[in-house]
């Protein structure tokens, strides 16, 4: 099993602990960002031909570059697709959407312990994390959902 | 799109209160809070107070994707007004044990 598939069970694992607590909901939602973080990371470099340099090669991925080019997707009119199929310009926007939202959750579930985290909004972190799991299979063959890996590396678009 | 700074409150008020009347009954709150996020960007973050009952693990997904989607085709945030969108849930249960006035 990859990693990012280990990272998001033991994210479920960790949202529904009993009694819930807030260093499992916290470690959860921490969990399933790194989980989409690698994931995506996966699916970028599985496109390098030589397999044994793929993992040197997800060392180049940044959190914050990948946060803008996930941001950049969502704004229709900066990235309004065109003449693309709507479902897949859809689901490339929750993928961008969701991993935003993921890298912001996990900071608050990090470092801020000013307030406490709830468990709705963390079950509802990290099944949206699973969910790109579920949703990137049926648009990873398009070329927006690749154009979409190759700018989570580049700096400036 | 407004730039950051100059966003007119009132008008931004107006138009989320729109939107949230096009949400369904699962939604019993929409609040937001205007501020920079984690990596210093303009963003709108929006809390959600659900009913108890709209917080299922078989269904949360679709409930606040649903809800999301709404909210950003109406309001949306980042290209009428710059700002980077977040949403955040609550159950009403929860809310009541431990209020949080951010979702109020």
């Amino acid at each position: 099993m990859a990693y990012h598939d280990d990272l998001l069970r033991q994210a479920l694992e960790l949202v529904h602990t009993v009694p819930p607590s807030q260093v499992a909901l916290r470690r959860g939602v921490s969990a399933a960002y790194y989980a989409a973080f690698h994931f995506l990371i996966s699916e970028a470099t599985s496109n390098w031909e030589n397999i044994s340099l793929r993992t040197a090669l997800g060392r180049a991925y940044e959190h914050g570059v990948m946060k803008t080019a996930s941001n950049r997707i969502v704004d229709t009119r900066r990235f309004p697709f065109a003449g693309e199929d709507e479902t897949v310009v859809n689901s490339l926007r929750f993928v961008g959407r969701t991993f935003s939202e993921l890298q912001e959750a996990r900071e608050f579930a990090d470092y801020n312990l000013t307030k406490d985290l709830g468990s709705a909004g963390a079950l509802a972190q990290v099944r949206s994390a699973e969910e790109i799991f579920n949703t990137w299979p049926s648009i990873r063959a398009q070329q927006i959902a690749q154009a979409y890996l190759v700018s989570l590396l580049v700096k400036r678009a | 799109m407004v730039p950051a700074g100059y966003i007119h409150l009132g008008h931004l008020d107006a138009i989320v209160k729109d939107a949230s009347a096009l949400l369904g009954p699962e939604v019993l709150h929409v609040a937001y809070r205007i501020r920079p996020d984690s990596t210093d960007e303009p963003s709108i973050f929006f809390r959600i107070l659900l009913a108890d009952a709209a917080v299922q693990e078989d269904t949360i997904v679709d409930v606040t994707r649903r809800i999301a989607d709404v909210l950003l085709e109406a309001v949306r945030p980042l290209e009428d007004w710059g700002l980077r969108a977040y949403f955040n849930y609550r159950s009403k249960s929860e809310q009541d044990r431990h209020k949080d006035p951010d979702f109020e």
